[in-house]
């Protein structure tokens, strides 16, 4: 077995740790990415279509006064916004799991932060 | 509308959201100070929807550019999860002082602020490993292992953060500016990363991509629930900014610190005085 002097098992296992988290939140940021991509490239494709003249059944169904190209660019802006939130949701799964308190308390702190104000802005 | 006019014009907006992305993932700003202007004097859209569209970009910016950075371990994660709870904090006070502070004001204290960092990021000197080495170790920093490595031209180089409660109070600082303006604020981000808290310039701009995402995320949800995001301006800007972050993170990896630093200085000298006009018209 070799002994690695430069990097101690607590210092190799802190960069594994890192490592991993570094893996879940690039993951969460690509989920976001690609689905909030293919959503937006959806409801453009259906916008451009109806503009050029190409009558789609689905185009011609409402919901509540919103047509289905704007509900799935609509949907996309959604989930990309959410993402940093989902990516901020994931680091505290991550932490508490590994028991990594000083990341659980600064997630959380984001998070909490984050919904507050979001509430506050929303409120009339 | 006629319908080759909505195609043209969604080309346009997805050609300057490009142009914005690329502008983004180099100097780890949102690509707002490209988008709107391009929005409002050319597409005569009106400056509300183009401040959405604005958001967005900011948003589709750090979404798009962060996982690149993380990847290559250009990002510092846990530094950013430290300075992003005093961004929000001032995002959250910045929504309170909206009412209170003019406009004039608000574009003054910002141009003035770009107008010093300026100065300071070019008069700053260039051996940065040197004033790393002795620089002072921060007790906070080293028991948050905050410090950290990045690869730079095959070799990987240590550095070690500095002054966190100044940066804490600057990125305060900078959140409630872009809680103000509605902005990502990583024009102050990235000065005090680098200059005020030794980080390595390439680090400074993955980092305050990452943590303008959150700043962007609370801005953008009250625009996109207020309904002043038009998702046919948006969309486009969306699309367009993915595939700019994609080339502007890897000419990040590619070019040399000095060259991004002094594009940047460029950047910040025109943004400044765009601001200060505003203050003073």
């Amino acid at each position: 077995m070799s002994l690695d002097f430069q990097n101690p098992p607590s210092e190799r296992e802190f960069q594994q740790k890192d490592e991993l988290l570094r893996q879940a939140v690039c993951r969460v940021y690509r989920a976001g990415i690609v689905i909030s991509a293919i959503l937006i490239i959806a409801g453009i494709a259906l916008e451009w279509a109806g503009s050029l003249g190409w009558k789609c059944p689905l185009m011609q169904r409402k919901y509540y006064s919103w047509h289905w190209e704007t509900i799935l660019i609509f949907s996309g802006l959604l989930c990309l916004t959410i993402t940093p939130l989902a990516r901020v949701g994931a680091t505290l799964l991550f932490s508490i799991r590994q028991r990594e308190w000083v990341l659980v308390m600064l997630t959380s702190a984001v998070l909490l932060l984050a919904l507050v104000s979001m509430i506050i802005s929303w409120s009339p | 509308m006629t319908e080759f006019a909505l195609v043209e014009r969604s080309l346009v907006i997805l050609g300057a959201s490009m142009g914005a992305g690329i502008t983004g993932a180099m100097f780890g700003l949102g690509g707002g100070i490209v988008i709107v202007p391009v929005l409002t004097l050319f597409l005569k859209i009106d400056i509300r929807s183009a401040l959405g569209a604005s958001v967005i970009s900011v948003l589709a910016n750090s979404c798009s550019s962060s996982p690149a950075y993380l990847r290559h371990g250009l990002s510092n994660l846990r530094l950013a999860f430290f300075l992003e709870p005093w961004n929000a904090l001032g995002a959250l006070s910045g929504a309170f002082l909206v009412g209170i502070l003019e406009d004039r004001s608000l574009f003054g204290i910002y141009g003035t602020v770009l107008f010093f960092a300026m100065g300071a990021t070019i008069l700053h000197p260039r051996n940065m490993e040197i004033r790393q080495f002795y620089a002072p170790k921060n007790l906070w920093a080293e028991r948050m292992k905050l410090s950290g490595s990045f690869e730079e031209n095959g070799k990987q180089k240590a550095y070690v953060v500095n002054r966190l409660s100044l940066g804490s109070f600057l990125f305060y600082w900078a959140g409630m500016i872009g809680g103000l303006l509605g902005s990502g604020a990583g024009m102050i981000n990235v000065p005090a990363l680098h200059l005020v808290m030794k980080i390595p310039y390439k680090v400074a701009v993955a980092t305050s991509t990452l943590i303008i995402g959150i700043t962007a995320t609370m801005t953008a949800s009250v625009f996109l629930f207020r309904g002043e995001i038009d998702p046919r301006i948006a969309g486009p800007v969306v699309l367009g900014v993915i595939l700019g972050t994609a080339i502007g993170s890897r000419l990040l990896r590619k070019l040399p610190s000095s060259i991004l630093k002094f594009a940047f200085i460029g950047v910040m000298f025109w943004v400044s005085l765009q601001m200060l006009y505003k203050a003073v018209k």
